[in-house]
């Protein structure tokens, strides 16, 4: 199962990272929107995780641009974010992100939504 | 008769001796006599235009002769007395001469005959004379009589007491249209109208009346044509031996006379009937003041209904004590009646109260006066009065009530005045004058607009004012208004049309306040809030930003914070979910982790509260000498170590003091933010510089790095809160390190400059003044 992460911010992109590979994952990590753009076609991930508040293109901008690439479009995504708002969550899921976990989470939460999603497919 | 004093004597005689002897004889008779001699012809004719007592001749003259003076003379004046004094003359001579008219002659030697002669023929001379007057004068007097019958107007008749036609004058055919002759013997009681005849009088008239008494008469006669003309009659009696024998009745046609006083009796009458109903009192007096007449109306003024001449004549003098308007007394002399009658002159609308002596209310009156002629040709006066009582009551209370809104206008705690139609002051009451300083007797007739009103009003006001007298109600408008000291007072006023009994404007009337103090106050007052809008505006607009920050804050902070303990949550997961798998190293590493972002959220914690503070003004200097050397040494030691030594700092400190007061803890903030900057925002490089340098109370830090640079549209916003530029990439940051700066620097009232492009690096220039030489706290 190979998992594309996005997060600005590198300390915490680390953690996640580990997280998911001691579960067992296919982990391909990127610093802001473009980078995991960049990736995403190498990396050809069975979920996408991403944040929101990114640098040159954020967490939206970079949903909108994989929904309107075919071959991942349907490709669920898991947003990570610091944004607690209502209104955050509500655009997220207008673009069709899967989940939306707020930061800070347990690791649970986020393995337990990753299975969540991978096993309704 | 009585012998003339005075003889004037013509003598013909050609002998002066002959003359001075004859003088001689006659001067005995006569005190004074006036004797002329001559002896011509030419001499005689002359004299004889003078008139003579008698006339003595020579018979015989050498040029002349007493027969041809005769025959002269009495071709003139056959009575003048001619005496022939001759020494010779034959009785042939003397024949001829009496002849021709001499009275007598006298020879010479018998002088003593000529006095008496002279004397008789005077005295005969002048009885011939009178004798001559009488007859001239019954002459004269018959000629005139019978031209009087004949032409006489009235009509003359002469009756027997029973009133029998004796004779008639002619004019009777004129007047009656009988000839004289029907008349006579006729009864003159026939012809008398029956209406007018009254028995007792016209028969027997002279009846117990003294003989010389004439009796007039009025009535009417019948003319022949039967009409009737009325006659003036007086009737003369004539007795004869104390009986009445005649009477003379003179008639007199007054028909037109009659109609005519007949037209002036009605309108009299009507005039009386007039004068009577009029309400005005009419009283006419003499030259004595004493009344001649009076009408109804005078009477019942002045003495109440019932009143008679008597009772009025009594009211007049003594009821009354007369005043004036002003209730004081009326002299005598003052009186119209008595100032006409004095002067001549009319008096008119004069008023007179008269105050009952006994109890009673005052009667008012107008009186008019004015002279007439008493038919006696002496001055009258006629007065003529109406009862204004109820006027002059109704008046006494309207002058009381306009004294009472006058003391009103004048007396009231406002500013009340008045200007006419050409704008000039008729009212300017105690409270214009106190706040103007201007007295009312100095501004009445006064143009307010130009005396009074400031230049930049004065067309307003006008055109207000205008508006005012074209009866519109102005208000609340304010005045300026000049006073006396040149100050301006403003009077905040009303103004309303001010119109007369009828209803028509004759001014304006302003009511106003002085609002100077109010406006002064009013003025300040919204001096002052204005000020405090401006603050409120400001400290509004301060909490918009601080609620706007505060908001940006929140949000920023919440999102800051969230992402450490994001990553501090997942380490401490790993830890717990793997342990088992994991060797001493990597949980050693996890450890580390967490303690890392353990202090990065420390100083985010602290950078936070640093900005709250200072947001809430809570920040105090607090310098403490400090060697400025050694600190800069230790915090760039500390910075190089906290960023791993990526950089070195260069570092240069120049201060005229080895010691100088700072604030520690702000410039600590400063050099490490600016600091950790430079080496964050220069990830490629190695070296960034710090320049400090203390000079003349002036503190100067620069610090440059040669980094990615500061993007132009971030330049501004750069020391905002949380706001980061889109190049910093993955750096991180709070976002508050140069807020905090900024801050600090503020506190400090300095001042930071940024020089920086893009690509080749940044340099931050700070210059702060440090006042204190001592602590401050």
């Amino acid at each position: 199962m190979k998992v594309l992460l996005i997060d600005d911010t590198l300390s915490l992109l680390e953690e996640i990272k580990d997280i998911l590979l001691m579960e067992g994952y296919d982990v391909t990590t990127a610093t802001d929107g473009y980078d995991g753009l960049q990736k995403i076609s190498k990396a050809n991930p069975d979920i996408i995780i991403t944040d929101l508040v990114m640098p040159d293109m954020n967490g939206y901008q970079l949903i909108e641009k994989i929904k309107s690439i075919d071959k991942f479009k349907d490709v669920p995504i898991i947003v990570l974010s610091a944004q607690a708002a209502k209104e955050d969550k509500e655009k997220a899921f207008e673009l069709h992100a899967d989940k939306y976990l707020t930061k800070p989470c347990a690791a649970s939460d986020l393995v337990d939504a990753i299975k969540e999603i991978t096993t309704n497919e | 008769m009585v012998m003339k004093q005075k003889l004037d004597l013509l003598v013909i005689e050609d002998s002066e001796d002959d003359f001075q002897l004859l003088l001689r004889q006659v001067k005995s008779g006569w005190p004074e006599i006036n004797a002329i001699r001559i002896e011509t012809p030419e001499e005689f004719e002359k004299a004889l235009e003078k008139d003579w007592d008698a006339i003595l001749s020579d018979n015989t003259l050498p040029r002349f002769s007493a027969i041809s003076a005769l025959k002269q003379l009495r071709e003139k004046d056959e009575n003048i007395p001619f005496i022939i004094v001759s020494g010779t003359i034959g009785e042939k001579q003397a024949v001829e001469a009496m002849r021709f008219g001499a009275n007598d002659y006298i020879l010479k030697s018998d002088y003593g005959r000529l006095l008496p002669a002279m004397q008789r023929e005077l005295k005969e001379y002048s009885r011939r004379k009178k004798q001559l007057y009488t007859e001239q004068k019954l002459q004269e007097s018959q000629t005139r009589y019978q031209f009087l019958a004949n032409n006489i107007q009235d009509l003359v008749v002469l009756h027997k007491p029973d009133s029998t036609y004796i004779w008639v004058s002619p004019s009777v055919e004129r007047i009656l249209g009988y000839k004289p002759s029907e008349l006579i013997g006729k009864l003159h009681f026939d012809f008398i109208h029956p209406d007018d005849f009254d028995e007792k009088r016209f028969i027997n008239p002279f009846k117990g009346k003294q003989k010389k008494s004439i009796l007039r008469f009025n009535y009417r006669i019948r003319r022949k044509d039967l009409t009737y003309i009325h006659v003036e009659t007086v009737l003369q009696p004539i007795y004869e031996n104390d009986e009445l024998h005649q009477i003379v009745g003179t008639s007199r046609d007054v028909t037109e006379q009659k109609l005519a006083y007949d037209l002036l009796a009605e309108s009299e009458e009507r005039y009386y009937s007039v004068i009577d109903s009029i309400a005005e009192g009419v009283i006419l007096f003499n030259h004595e003041s004493n009344i001649i007449t009076y009408n109804q109306s005078a009477g019942k003024i002045i003495d109440g209904p019932g009143s008679t001449f008597k009772s009025l004549r009594h009211s007049l003098s003594h009821k009354y004590n007369i005043v004036k308007a002003d209730h004081t007394a009326f002299l005598p002399e003052e009186h119209p009646s008595q100032v006409t009658l004095n002067t001549g002159k009319p008096c008119t609308d004069v008023i007179m109260g008269l105050h009952p002596k006994t109890e009673g209310d005052v009667i008012w009156l107008s009186v008019n006066s004015q002279l007439f002629k008493e038919p006696s040709g002496k001055n009258g006066v006629v007065v003529s009065f109406s009862n204004i009582t109820k006027q002059k009551l109704g008046e006494e209370k309207i002058t009381a009530a306009a004294e009472e809104l006058r003391t009103l206008i004048d007396t009231a705690n406002a500013p009340i005045f008045g200007i006419d139609w050409q704008g000039k002051i008729n009212e300017w009451n105690q409270v214009c004058a106190q706040i103007t300083g201007f007295d009312k007797s100095e501004v009445v007739g006064k143009g307010l607009i130009n005396e009074f009103i400031l230049d930049g009003y004065k067309v307003a006001v006008t055109d207000l004012l205008k508006s005012a007298l074209r009866g519109k109600l102005v208000t609340n408008y304010e005045l300026p208004i000049y006073t006396r000291t040149g100050q301006v007072v403003t009077i905040l006023f009303n103004a309303t049309a001010r119109r007369n009994a009828d209803g028509n404007i004759i001014g304006v009337l302003g009511v106003g306040q002085d609002i100077t103090e109010l406006i002064e106050y009013r003025d300040k007052l919204e001096q002052r809030v204005a000020e405090r809008t401006d603050k409120l505006n400001e400290a509004l607009q301060k909490e918009k930003e601080l609620v706007a920050i505060k908001t940006k804050f929140v949000s920023m902070a919440s999102h800051e914070f969230r992402t450490p303990l994001a990553t501090i949550s997942f380490a401490n997961d790993f830890l717990k979910r793997y342990f088992d798998r994991m060797s001493a190293d990597e949980r050693d590493k996890k450890l580390q982790k967490i303690d890392e972002q353990v202090r990065h959220m420390t100083s985010l914690l602290d950078d936070v509260l640093i900005m709250g503070k200072s947001d809430a003004g809570k920040i105090n200097l607090h310098p403490v000498l400090t060697n400025i050397s050694e600190f800069c040494e230790k915090l760039v030691e500390e910075v190089e170590h906290s960023t791993k030594k990526t950089h070195k700092i260069a570092t240069s400190v120049a201060s005229e003091k080895e010691d100088i007061y700072v604030d520690e803890k702000l410039l600590r903030n400063i050099l490490i933010n600016l600091l950790t900057n430079a080496i964050k925002f220069s990830p490629e490089k190695d070296q960034v510089l710090l320049d400090v340098v203390y000079r003349e109370k002036n503190l100067t830090v620069i610090v440059k790095d040669y980094g990615m640079g500061v993007p132009e549209e971030d330049k501004e916003k750069i020391f905002d809160a949380f706001h980061r530029t889109n190049t910093v990439g993955t750096i991180q940051g709070t976002g508050l390190g140069l807020a905090i700066v900024k801050k600090a620097v503020d506190l400090h009232h300095g001042s930071i400059e940024l020089d920086s492009e893009l690509g080749k690096g940044t340099t931050f220039t700070i210059k702060m003044p440090l006042h204190y030489e001592g602590a401050i706290d």
